[in-house]
């Protein structure tokens, strides 16, 4: 869909097909929401079943953006080749007092203190890919926004163990194909937690895509910063990373990416 | 001959042997090369080497080991299911001591004569499961071991807790921060039996057969520290032409100066000023 966002993340080497763990991170004024749409268009186009964990926004959110760009998301609910697990819905669930089965709600940890709180939300996501990995079909796991979970009381330690899990789940190894796990993070550096999950995530990460907004305030023309990051995995005598910096700018159908300081005000 | 103390960390020749071997590195480098040189450097050597990992499996790692002695690792996978979310009896729960993983009491190196080398990858990984406080005790019982040739021990030092990176600092015999500088440095810390302590700042560069080369004392003359120890008061005061610093007099009447907004409560005959908050 973002075609320049697919030709950047190519440029560096990463091809979606081969699977893998890519963060995405963003802060409060730099949103992940087009690049999640993104892949899920991606996962559309290309027939891939696709399991998106919404833990900031509703499943509502990401068809009205769908709607707007000309994809119907919701038909592929229908069609079983999107499922979708919403934390919000869960969260009210758990809090309805007719529910009785607590201990084993993915979100029983707000009313019990659990060792591990998100072992149920993982048996959850587990169970609903289950299918697809039976068959040996690729798909793609989105969990965004992991870090919310710390709203809700979650320590970072949890959230990484969790992450790594999902990792698991995706069979993510260099030597053969995995499936594609997507995870977002809001990476404050005011916010010490938030750090450290985003950190913890990115050293186990293929690539890490940092959204940021500009340090210096906004601007029609320039949106933020677009980080691209990756480690050689299968050259670890290569201690440091390629890293490829670009600004972008958000249109209605279209994130453009351009090299800093050449937006169109500048040039 | 080997002259760099890098160099005799990592290709082994440090006499004695570092006991207990601290790598760290962040999310801008990797020092997972000079991690598989180490061990490379000990599979020369007659020791068996106990690896527990737990971020990559064992086969991607065994591809940068030598080959004709891959039969001298144990693996210990920790990353498969670290604690019984898949299993209830997971091969590896890192929600067990140390050294009840590496279980030495079952495969008779504990009590042989052949010298064994244990590796831990990543740390961090288990403070998410133990008490820090039981982690050092546990390195404290692993290093301790009699035929124990050297522990490794490999962490992110932007991940691990403060309390926790300082007291591995503290019990390592070596400790080799890698920076995210080009070419690749590091710092060492290297504590001798004779209580002589040497640091240095050196760089380096891995070819493809993961060895070390171009090894020399770093030429820059500023060290590169992280964010949280620079003095941002210093910094600020040095860049610009205003004073900002109070004298100890300075600093007493400001703290007594009474603002119309303090809050003042009266005691009796006495008006009693709350003063700061």
């Amino acid at each position: 869909m973002f075609e320049s966002a697919k030709s950047a993340m190519e440029g560096i080497g990463v091809m979606f097909e081969d699977g893998g763990l890519i963060l995405i991170s963003e802060t409060v004024s730099a949103s992940a929401d087009g690049l999640i749409t993104h892949f899920l268009s991606y996962g559309m186009a290309n027939r891939h079943p696709v399991c998106l964990v919404t833990l900031q926004h509703t499943w509502g959110h990401y068809c009205n953006i769908g709607n707007k760009l000309g994809l119907n998301f919701r038909q592929q609910t229908e069609q079983g080749n999107f499922k979708v697990v919403e934390g919000l819905k869960l969260l009210t669930e758990v809090l309805d007092e007719s529910n009785q089965d607590i201990f084993n709600h993915p979100f029983g940890f707000i009313l019990n203190a659990s060792k591990n709180p998100l072992k149920n939300l993982y048996k959850l996501i587990k169970k609903t890919i289950e299918p697809w990995k039976e068959t040996g079909k690729f798909f793609l796991l989105i969990v965004e926004n992991i870090t919310s979970l710390l709203n809700l009381g979650v320590q970072p330690r949890d959230i990484n163990i969790f992450s790594q899990y999902c990792k698991n789940l995706i069979g993510d190894s260099p030597l053969k194909k995995s499936s594609l796990l997507v995870i977002v993070t809001t990476n404050d550096d005011d916010d010490n937690d938030e750090s450290l999950v985003t950190k913890g995530i990115a050293r186990s990460a293929l690539l890490h895509v940092s959204l940021k907004g500009l340090s210096t305030g906004l601007s029609r023309e320039v949106h933020g910063d677009f980080k691209i990051t990756k480690f050689n995995q299968h050259a670890p005598y290569q201690c440091l990373p390629v890293t490829h910096h670009f600004q972008f700018k958000m249109e209605d159908k279209n994130m453009k990416l351009f090299a800093p300081g050449t937006s169109a005000c500048v040039l | 001959m080997s002259k760099t103390n890098l160099e005799k960390i990592f290709v082994c020749e440090e006499t004695p042997t570092p006991r207990i071997l601290l790598l760290t590195d962040t999310n801008e480098v990797n020092g997972r090369g000079l991690l598989y040189t180490v061990i490379n450097s000990h599979l020369r050597s007659p020791a068996n080497i106990h690896y527990l990992h737990t971020s990559l499996r064992a086969q991607d790692i065994r591809r940068f080991l030598k080959e004709e002695s891959s039969g001298k690792i144990e693996f210990y996978d920790g990353a498969s299911d670290p604690c019984g979310w898949v299993s209830d009896q997971p091969e590896v729960s890192l929600q067990q001591p140390l050294q009840e993983i590496f279980r030495l009491g079952h495969n008779g190196d504990g009590s042989g004569k052949r010298k064994i080398v244990m590796v831990v990858d990543r740390l961090e990984d288990i403070t998410h499961h133990q008490d820090s406080l039981h982690l050092i005790r546990s390195l404290h019982l692993l290093a301790a071991g009699d035929n124990v040739e050297q522990l490794i021990l490999y962490c992110g030092r932007d991940v691990m807790p403060e309390s926790v990176l300082s007291a591995l600092c503290h019990i390592s015999s070596a400790v080799v921060h890698v920076l995210p500088s080009s070419p690749c440095s590091c710092q060492l810390i290297l504590k001798k039996p004779s209580r002589k302590i040497i640091k240095a700042h050196e760089e380096f560069s891995l070819n493809e057969n993961l060895h070390l080369q171009d090894i020399q004392q770093s030429k820059s003359k500023e060290v590169p520290c992280s964010d949280e120890n620079l003095d941002s008061v210093a910094i600020l005061a040095s860049q610009t032409t205003f004073n900002l610093t109070l004298t100890d007099d300075q600093r007493i009447a400001k703290n007594n100066l009474l603002l119309p907004h303090t809050r003042v409560q009266s005691h009796g005959d006495t008006l009693l000023h709350t003063g700061m908050g």
